[in-house]
């Protein structure tokens, strides 16, 4: 048989220490005190979909291909599933026993839907925001790009099958890109005149109409009586907050792009090659934190169910007798050829990514110890909404401590655990969807 | 009526918390305190002696809310002393709690600055631009205050999150209203030829002459423009399909979400209305039963629009269901907003992600009937957008109709305008001024006239102005009257939750509001006034705290056959039950004792009231046998104040102190374990007998011996509020428990009383004035969108002879309140 096209050596492999690289970071806290000038933080996540090949005790390939290691604590010893991921064993975390309460007893599938959101889906499919948009919502508009959301397939999908795994701050799906030179173009490439006159003009009327609101709002206190005064000025700050972000948009029309070499990024992929395209998809997510032209991404390497051509990359992988991820994941006599390889697959992919991270320099450490990255799925096994199969790394310099696996004794929301990262990023959340408390264990002491 | 007798007679009320003042226990203090808490010790570095005893004015309130937790922990004095006489210590903690409850409220501000709830917000915009758009349902949920009010300033918060949804929506909403260009293409579909059993037919309808917008030509020479699926047969039994509507229901999926009803009409269009308003008509008739056949059941009709979904559809229903009881067909008009609909999702459109219509027969569905009713659908039109003219009326209605103004007079004309109604008041010439100079800089940006004013008037609906009430502008001093169109707000809000209609804005204008019988008749026009609604459906679910009944998670096992839909019923009989008392003004007192209540069919096969059939409530009479009347005996409030297994004495009676006497016990003190049924010590007694031996701890004595009797007077009805001592709750608690029901109780003031029944005879004999006091300040409240401060809870208390002389009328309460001092003033 031929080898196909993607096996080939890669045309260009980016390697972030040999771009000369600004730190627009440091830059952004120019105007800033010295002090102040830490390195930013960063949040992804990376979904896949069909759960994990977790054979039973009584099947032969139980002790190798089981993707939850057989013990846990800092001694667990990795199966074949996760192997790929030893480098990074002293930066991740597996996390078992996980998953959002009011999904559990629907079919798994749907918890793509959710997975970032937390949302109880049980009567509409009204869902909420999802986790990297929080932190967005916290600190986007530190960067020129406020998130970064794509998908292997792209758009949206339909409701409960959704092809996006972000969800804006009033649970609307947001469109995801799956064309690495779209995002590319998005990312680092100077719009045309006309959208740049288009955002200019949307924001200057933005800005207008929020200094007038000052305006209006500070002649209203003068005329009120002292607590009265206090909740008008739950207005003035609020509006303050605005007014502090449509001028920071203002601000990000005027400043220079990054200096990004074109040529050094692979942006000739197709989903057809799923090898490149996945790597490409994590570069170009590398690069934009690098640059600091976003802090949030989120990527869902592969969909829910059998929907889109991400279902046939095993296929198109030569994995397995079955077609397509969702079929793998539904071969009862032999999961292992198939999906079991192909959790591997994607975990090697996934390991692509933290080496990337790894190997960046910034301030004291390293781009991962500033980077949160949360990697898994929303089911178990195919259709069971149950003990997500989870992995977190980096995110050091956030205080998180790694080295273990993670099990619980009964099943737990992942709420808990959205919590307590919300809080690594300074955002003084109260509750993440139907969380019952934090989840203190991944946090150095 | 025996109770109203009863209620006239009681000019002298008896009252449980009559005053204590300080000389009374001054002595106490010394005598068992200043001992070790004094000039000679001084343990724990506290000095009882030294104490202001003002908790309004003084700065101790900390330590004496210490003392009285030790009180009532027992702890002090401490053994080895001398004990306190029970009395002493009763009227040791009666002044505590007093005074700390008038301390609580001295701390209440006088506040006259809130934002809209998201309600009040909702409504009052599609009010201004005549759009009926669910604007409200993407602000953040409003939260509900200590008193349970959802409109209480204390609780109206605001984030620069809502802030921005608010900019968000203003753009959105005046997009909505307010149109450039000539009349979009309009989506006119018939479909008909339901008998066949794989399609339908789909026309395009032409317009008619005298309607702007031309018909959008759905087949296109190279084809159609997009794809029109239906499914009208059952997808498993197309062979017995004949094209009639058996009765069903939407069906919920084993995933998420929910199916098509068995037997429907639906077509799905690839392409996504998103926007503007859809006009459905359906021409149907009542398939007439077989000669012979006695069945008089009649069908109903049902109409939804909505999207589908991988595995499914989400569907809203439009308009209200009709009963459709005629043999020949007729037409029915539906209309809705498709920004009220769940759209299909972004991206392209397919079956699995598509805009849906489905008209189906909502009659409730009885197994095995041998004739169900029946009915058949001769055609269903679909148009969208739906206008009358062009421009339509939400446009005219603010950029009016322009003969000679130049552009910048005709824009200050269309801004003031507007600013005036969304203000609610009018507009000084130096706030004009200052919109306009916003709109000249606008006007340069923009292409278009009408760009530049949605601009401007975008400012308008965000401004604090319109989002707050009554967006005071009184110069100094807090006593001021309230100008008259702030008044007209307060009235409009209080009972309608939207701004003034004309007629209240033009007695504004000519400052007859004060007027007591101008406002009277005004205030028995809005009650009657289908706005009314309102305050039926907001204050009693928060004055009775209805939403217990969510929080309560039912034992399936115990109560089989409760439900989300006998859960909303319960809460919609109070509320209708409620409304019944304020269209019909009829004494507040029926709130305790009535002989009617309001049903529907679920609910009422759940009392056992035999002869309501349908969905909708209506008003029944109540006999003896029902053991009902009266709020205390609603499902809702039984069942939200149970423990889902059992009912449970201690919210029962907390929440009738709370709600009806407002004498809301003190909460316990801290490290006071709650009372654990599951306890070793408390597993095999019954729930009276757990409760006394509750309190016969002291730490707990002193506070439920004041609680307990009224809860444990309810234990005639269970956790879902069956009547347990016949029928299907006696049964129920057969199951359970050999355990007689014991709901004798000795009230605090020692009467004692056998069940709910000679309780709520009680409270009318003995505590009619604490009712009337407590409901007055409830309305109080909810009328002034605060916590109330000391001064208004003296003006809601002062209300209550009046109240009595005018024989306890809810509308003479309402009346009384909006012409008391606190609702008249800022």
């Amino acid at each position: 048989m031929p080898r196909p096209s993607w096996l080939l050596d890669r045309r260009t492999v980016l390697r972030g220490a040999g771009l000369a690289l600004a730190l627009p970071w440091l830059e952004a806290m120019a105007h800033a005190a010295p002090a102040a000038a830490k390195p930013p933080k960063r949040f992804c996540a990376f979904f896949f979909g069909n759960g994990v090949n977790l054979p039973s005790p009584k099947h032969a390939d139980h002790k190798d291909w089981h993707w939850f290691p057989h013990t846990d604590g800092v001694d667990y010893k990795f199966t074949k599933s996760l192997e790929t991921l030893a480098p990074h064993r002293g930066d991740m975390t597996i996390l078992g026993g996980l998953s959002h309460a009011t999904s559990r007893q629907l079919v798994g599938h749907n918890t793509v839907d959710v997975w970032l959101t937390g949302a109880d889906i049980r009567e509409n499919l009204n869902n909420s925001a999802s986790i990297d948009q929080v932190i967005a919502r916290h600190q986007g508009d530190k960067t020129r790009v406020p998130s970064l959301v794509l998908s292997s397939h792209g758009g949206v999908g339909t409701k409960s099958r959704s092809t996006t795994i972000a969800f804006d701050t009033q649970g609307r799906a947001i469109p995801a890109e799956s064309n690495p030179r779209r995002v590319f173009e998005r990312l680092f490439e100077q719009p045309s005149d006309g959208d740049i006159a288009a955002r200019k003009k949307a924001l200057t009327a933005g800005k207008r109409r929020v200094d007038f609101l000052l305006e209006d709002a500070r002649s209203l206190r003068t005329k009120l009586g002292v607590p009265d005064q206090q909740r008008l000025d739950e207005f003035l700050q609020s509006l303050d907050e605005v007014e502090g972000r449509v001028a920071r948009a203002q601000d990000w029309l005027g400043k220079a792009l990054p200096q990004v070499d074109r040529g050094a990024i692979n942006l000739d992929v197709s989903p057809k090659g799923p090898t490149d395209y996945i790597r490409t998809m994590y570069d170009l997510i590398a690069l934009a934190f690098e640059t600091d032209t976003t802090r949030s991404a989120a990527y869902q390497v592969t969909a829910e169910d059998g929907v889109g051509i991400c279902d046939k990359f095993p296929t198109i992988l030569e994995f397995g007798r079955k077609v397509g991820h969702h079929g793998l994941s539904h071969d009862d006599k032999d999961p292992t050829q198939g999906w079991g390889k192909y959790d591997r697959y994607l975990a090697e992919q996934f390991a692509y990514f933290l080496a990337r991270l790894a190997k960046v320099r910034e301030g004291d450490g390293r781009l991962l110890d500033n980077t949160v990255a949360l990697y898994g799925s929303g089911t178990s096994t195919t259709h069971n909404a149950r003990n997500y199969p989870l992995v977190l790394a980096g995110g050091k310099n956030l205080g998180l401590k790694h080295g273990r696996f993670i099990k619980q004794k009964a099943e737990r929301p992942l709420g808990d655990l959205f919590l307590t990262l919300l809080h690594r990023f300074d955002i003084p959340a109260k509750s993440f969807a139907d969380n019952t408390g934090e989840f203190r264990e991944i946090i150095a002491s | 009526m025996l109770v109203a007798l009863l209620v006239g007679n009681s000019a002298t009320p008896v009252r449980s918390d009559e005053a204590t003042p300080y000389a009374r226990v001054a002595p106490i203090i010394q005598k068992h305190c200043v001992g070790c808490h004094g000039p000679v010790k001084s343990k724990g570095d506290l000095r009882l002696d030294k104490l202001d005893p003002d908790l309004i004015k003084g700065k101790d309130g900390d330590h004496w809310r210490e003392v009285l937790d030790r009180l009532n922990v027992g702890d002090m004095p401490p053994p080895g002393e001398p004990a306190m006489k029970k009395e002493d210590r009763e009227l040791l903690t009666n002044w505590l709690v007093q005074e700390r409850r008038k301390a609580a409220l001295a701390k209440n501000p006088p506040t006259h600055f809130r934002r809209l709830t998201r309600r009040e917000y909702e409504r009052t915009l599609q009010d201004l631009l005549g759009l009926p758009i669910e604007f409200g349902t993407r602000l953040p949920e409003d939260g509900k205050s200590k008193n349970g009010f959802r409109n209480d300033g204390d609780a109206l918060r605001m984030s620069p999150l809502q802030y921005e949804t608010y900019l968000q929506i203003a753009d959105e909403a005046l997009d909505a209203a307010i149109v450039t260009g000539p009349a979009p293409l309009v989506h006119r579909f018939k479909l008909s030829g339901f008998e066949k059993a794989d399609k339908f037919e789909v026309a395009t309808v032409p317009k008619l002459a005298n309607r702007p917008g031309e018909t959008f030509e759905y087949a296109t020479p190279k084809g159609k423009a997009f794809r029109i699926f239906n499914s009208s047969p059952p997808q498993n039994n197309k062979a017995a399909w004949d094209g009639t509507l058996a009765p069903a229901a939407i069906r919920k999926h084993g995933e998420a979400a929910t199916q098509l009803p068995e037997f429907r009409i639906a077509v799905g269009f690839q392409y996504a209305y998103r926007k503007g308003e859809t006009r459905i008509r359906v021409r149907v008739a009542r398939v007439e039963p077989p000669a012979g056949s006695d069945a008089t059941r009649v069908p109903v009709l049902t109409v939804a629009l909505g999207s589908s979904n991988f595995h499914g559809v989400e569907l809203t229903p439009v308009g209200e269901s009709q009963v459709v009881d005629h043999k020949e067909y007729r037409t029915y008009e539906f209309t809705v907003r498709m920004e009220n609909i769940s759209p299909p999702n972004l991206g392209p459109l397919t079956d699995k992600n598509a805009t849906i219509l489905s008209v189906w027969n909502s009659a409730k569905t009885i197994k095995g009937e041998p004739t169900p009713p029946r009915l058949k659908v001769e055609w269903v039109e679909f148009e969208n957008p739906y206008f009358e003219t062009w421009p339509p009326r939400t446009h005219t209605s603010i950029l009016f109709p322009n003969t000679d103004l130049q552009e910048l007079a005709y824009a200050r004309e269309v801004v003031r305008r507007f600013a005036t109604r969304a203000y609610r008041g009018p507009v000084t010439a130096a706030e004009l001024d200052r919109l306009m100079k916003h709109w000249e800089a606008a006007r340069k940006d923009a292409d278009t006239l009408e760009g530049s004013l949605k601009e401007t008037l975008a400012v308008v609906l965000s401004s604090p102005r319109f989002l707050a009430l009554p967006a005071s502008r009184a110069e100094t001093g807090s006593r001021e009257k309230l100008t008259d169109h702030e008044l007209a707000s307060r009235l409009s809000y209080f009972l309608w939750s939207t701004m003034p209609d004309k007629a209240l804005n033009q007695l504004a204008d000519e400052s007859k509001l004060r007027d007591p019988a101008v406002r009277s008749a005004q205030i028995q026009r809005m009650v009657k006034d289908a706005k009314a609604w309102q305050f039926v459906e907001q204050f009693p679910d928060q004055w009775l705290e209805l939403d217990r009944l969510q929080r309560v998670v039912v034992n399936k096992e115990r109560y089989p056959g409760i439900d989300e839909s006998l859960l909303a019923a319960m809460r919609s009989e109070t509320i209708h039950f409620f409304g019944e008392v304020l269209r019909e003004d009829m004494s507040i007192f029926q709130f305790l004792a009535s002989d009617f209540t309001c049903v529907n069919e679920r609910l009422a096969a759940h009392y056992g009231i035999t002869g309501v059939e349908g969905s909708k409530f209506r008003k029944v009479k109540l006999d003896k046998e029902h053991h009902r009347g009266g709020v205390l005996t609603h499902a809702s409030v039984l069942t939200g104040n149970s423990d889902g297994m059992d009912g449970h004495p201690i919210k029962r009676g907390m929440w009738l102190l709370k709600n009806l006497l407002d004498e809301t016990p003190p909460p316990p003190p801290p490290n006071v374990p709650e009372l654990n049924r599951d306890s070793p010590k408390l597993k095999n007694l019954t729930i009276p007998q757990a409760l006394a031996a509750h309190r016969d701890n002291t730490a707990c004595v002193g506070c439920h011996r004041k609680i307990d009797p009224w809860g444990l007077a309810f234990e005639e009805y269970d956790a879902v509020g069956n009547w347990q001592r016949a029928g299907l709750g006696a049964e129920l608690r057969k199951k359970r428990t050999r355990d007689p029901i014991d709901a004798k109780v000795e009230l605090p003031s020692g009467v004692k009383v056998d069940g709910l029944e000679a309780l709520r005879d009680e409270l009318v004999r003995t505590r009619a004035d604490d009712f009337r006091r407590a409901l007055l300040r409830k309305v109080m409240a909810y009328a002034l969108g605060r916590s109330l401060t000391l001064r208004d809870v003296e003006a809601a208390d002062a209300l209550v002879p009046a109240l009595r002389e005018r024989g306890d009328k809810f509308i003479a309460l309402i009346e009384l309140i909006a012409g008391s001092e606190p609702f008249q003033s800022k």
